[in-house]
């Protein structure tokens, strides 16, 4: 006859307690808050557009101006004074990001103090593309050996917005 | 049967839902636009929004626009959307903010494949009607370097 073995009281405990009510609330609760729940968070670009009452104050001294050109076919970084002076062609159809921010950074590097640039886009641009270029602008992230991690580095955060000029024909 | 593990579950992702739900979002966020996606962080503002998809333009849910009349019409300011904003401007409670131009704010939603052309008669129109401050709603797209900042 085997005999029988006390069972702890705390074993019992865990099948007694009555857990309905818990999971009437956890079976509400949960597949309400997964339906309302965010994965995908919003956020904005601000922008610098001069207001009609606003008054274009003319640099007596002609300054660096960078303008950053994107064409369907190619970006190409300019002066407003001393013209082209890098471009970077499109392949596949995708833009040349990466070139961009790196040629900007060798901008940032030799212009230090400089945080402002404008973007003239060409009338079929896509909106993403056009975000895609403000992000590289404004910022740009680096892995900085020192701390050896990713850092962003501002770039140039004030971006005005025009048109593009006709390209010249070739 | 053994619920024990199941509740486990279950208040550990109530837990972290009402936590994460905290952080409201201000914006209403439509179904029908993909937003184009930045490393943005700066956080969505209470403001006037300007909604476009392919073909219409709303503000503040309201149909102001298509799409396609906007891009035949040659002028660079889209009068029905500017009398709209006006409304908008007119309806606001607060005298201070209605006057002062360059605090006024509005988001731009766009579809991502939306071209520059019309993007551009829309900024123009809200810079028309005397909105100081145009921001774009983005899809937040975290970077390497923010992934790394939040992990520090």
């Amino acid at each position: 006859m085997a005999r029988r073995r006390w069972r702890k009281r705390r074993r019992h405990d865990a099948q007694d307690i009555n857990i309905t009510a818990f999971m009437n609330l956890m079976v509400v609760l949960v597949p309400f808050l997964l339906i309302t729940a965010v994965f995908s968070r919003m956020s904005i670009l601000e922008l610098n557009l001069p207001g009609p009452s606003a008054e274009a104050a003319e640099q007596s001294e002609p300054e660096f101006r960078l303008e950053i050109i994107v064409r369907r076919d190619a970006i190409e970084v300019g002066e407003r004074n001393a013209g082209l002076l890098r471009r970077f062609e499109t392949e596949a159809g995708e833009y040349d990001l990466d070139g961009l921010g790196d040629y900007l950074v060798d901008v940032k590097r030799r212009f230090p103090e400089k945080v402002d640039a404008t973007l003239l886009l060409e009338p079929d641009v896509a909106y993403e593309h056009i975000v895609a270029v403000m992000d590289r602008v404004r910022a740009v992230e680096r892995f900085d050996e020192r701390s050896s991690r990713f850092v962003m580095a501002e770039l140039f955060p004030e971006i005005s917005i025009g048109d593009a000029p006709l390209a010249a024909v070739n | 049967m053994n619920l024990v593990s199941l509740m486990d579950i279950f208040t550990i992702l109530v837990f972290f839902l009402l936590v994460s739900s905290g952080e409201v979002e201000s914006l209403p966020s439509p179904r029908d636009v993909r937003l184009p996606e930045s490393t943005a962080d700066t956080p969505s503002r209470e403001t006037v929004v300007v909604l476009v998809t392919a073909d219409d333009v709303l503000v503040q849910g309201e149909l102001v626009a298509r799409v396609a009349d906007v891009l035949a019409d040659d002028e660079i300011v889209i009068p029905r959307l500017k009398a709209a904003l006006e409304a908008q401007t007119a309806r606001m409670i607060r005298a201070d903010a209605a006057e002062d131009v360059a605090s006024r704010e509005v988001t731009i939603m766009g579809d991502k494949a939306l071209p520059y052309r019309l993007l551009k008669k829309i900024m123009a129109t809200c810079t028309e009607a005397d909105y100081g401050r145009v921001s774009l709603a983005v899809l937040q797209k975290r970077s390497d370097a923010q992934v790394a900042a939040l992990g520090n």
